[in-house]
């Protein structure tokens, strides 16, 4: 395992190129088997308690669910885009583009509050039962990882800052992108474990 | 660079008093308490004070051998931090605020057994409803300190994305690999709101993937560290026997 990090900015460079440095793998594949454990704990109780959980399920709204899959769809979309951008050493774009990301992330924290806001008004809790304590656990672990993601989108924004693109390390834009992505990857999963799955 | 030099005999011994405190874990709260895993917090209070009552001399010996070798939670940390020094320029800020960090972080891993040894000095007296609330104390102690445990982990991160050395002192997946486990003992927090299920302290998530993330990550860090010290000891090695005139002996050891 190489300390150094690797400014691969060719473009030539990216066939068979892994972005990120190796390490971020190590972390995003770390979060997955956490998650992985999560998701098979919910369906084991969800098998035992099959009416509780449909009942929970359909408590819930799907359209606010569907507003937040698509601000984490769109978020990614922006940051792929800034990486792109930055690969292309197109100025200012990057920074742009992180911003929006960084917006759309804010607006998924403020869809969570009107969705929990309402919960809570009609008496739903994670002491309420099974299909809450996990709706509102792994909703909140997801919300963390979101707001680790906001501040890791705001760093890049910062590293972008007053440097000329050509000088920026690209390895370091794709290791925080990643981060972010892997954000949107586990709240479409919990989207449709909690919201969709029958 | 000569003053930064880490003794490697003390240090080594400092990182396998880490795995002393992992193995006495096992053979303590494990064999002889049988606290792995927990009771469960749904226990009647009766019924608790009836395990307390039975295993007493098993919870006794048990926390004796935690005090001595939880304490160890001091010298294997530092191990980690002589390392965190070199690669810190400057005031050593991170390093600085760990050592403070340790030095709290043995306060909880030893109020523990304290605790323990406690309600197992004379539990056929205490009532069974305040060994509960004490038996409580003590896994909340144990899991609900996770904060500043994982404050040291993101700190070692950030030392270790600051490092100026080529190469660096430990390799960089090590920062992702702490920032993980910090991330990952978060769920901990969990056990104040339920008794049952997957995030009780006796729990899937809030017991067992919390302490085989926690005392797993003593393990992979002691290794990462025992490699830097081999590492050392092969750098320094080779400049002394080039010029033993600056060392002032002939054949360093």
């Amino acid at each position: 395992m190489s300390g150094a990090v690797r400014p691969d900015t060719t473009r030539a460079g990216f066939a068979g190129h892994v972005p990120g440095e190796a390490g971020i793998w190590l972390f995003i594949a770390g979060d997955m088997v956490l998650f992985s454990v999560l998701f098979a704990v919910f369906l084991t109780h969800r098998a035992e308690a099959p009416d509780l959980f449909g009942a929970g399920r359909a408590a819930l709204d799907p359209r606010l669910g569907l507003v937040n899959t698509l601000l984490m769809l769109t978020s990614s979309w922006f940051v792929a885009t800034g990486v792109a951008a930055a690969r292309r050493r197109r100025p200012r774009i990057p920074a742009a583009c992180f911003a929006a990301a960084l917006a759309c992330g804010a607006g998924f924290a403020g869809v969570k509050y009107l969705e929990y806001s309402a919960k809570f008004t009609a008496g739903l809790t994670p002491m309420t039962d099974d299909f809450f304590m996990f709706y509102f656990v792994y909703t909140g672990i997801h919300m963390i990882h979101v707001v680790i993601g906001m501040g890791v989108l705001y760093g890049l924004i910062a590293y972008l800052r007053g440097r000329d693109i050509a000088v920026v390390n690209l390895q370091h834009l794709e290791t925080g992108a990643s981060f972010w992505h892997l954000v949107d990857l586990l709240w479409i999963v919990l989207f449709a474990l909690l919201y969709l799955v029958a | 660079m000569e003053q930064r030099t880490v003794d490697g005999a003390v240090a080594k011994a400092f990182v396998y008093s880490g795995v002393a405190l992992v193995a006495s874990l096992l053979v303590s709260q494990g064999w002889l308490m049988g606290f792995i895993p927990p009771p469960s917090p749904a226990l009647s209070p009766e019924a608790l004070a009836a395990i307390f009552i039975e295993r007493k001399m098993g919870i006794r010996l048990g926390t004796l051998i935690q005090c001595i070798c939880y304490t160890f939670w001091l010298t294997w940390g530092m191990s980690i931090t002589f390392y965190m020094r070199r690669m810190e320029r400057g005031v050593p800020v991170l390093t600085y605020a760990s050592i403070a960090n340790i030095g709290g972080g043995y306060v909880f891993f030893l109020l523990m057994p304290i605790t323990w040894a406690a309600l197992a000095f004379r539990p056929e007296q205490i009532d069974p409803a305040m060994l509960q609330v004490l038996n409580d104390l003590v896994w909340f102690i144990f899991i609900l300190s996770w904060p500043p445990f994982a404050l040291f982990m993101i700190f070692i991160a950030l030392a270790i994305f600051r490092d100026h050395n080529v190469p660096t002192v430990f390799p960089r997946w090590v920062a992702f690999f702490n920032l993980w486990c910090a991330v990952l003992i978060v769920p901990a927090g969990l056990i104040e709101f339920f008794k049952t299920g997957p995030f009780a302290y006796d729990g899937l998530i809030s017991f067992w993937f919390i302490y085989i993330v926690f005392f797993g990550w003593i393990l992979v860090m002691s290794a990462v560290t025992l490699r830097a010290i081999a590492t050392d000891r092969k750098m320094n090695a080779v400049p002394s026997r080039a010029a033993p005139h600056l060392t002032g002996q002939a054949s360093p050891t």
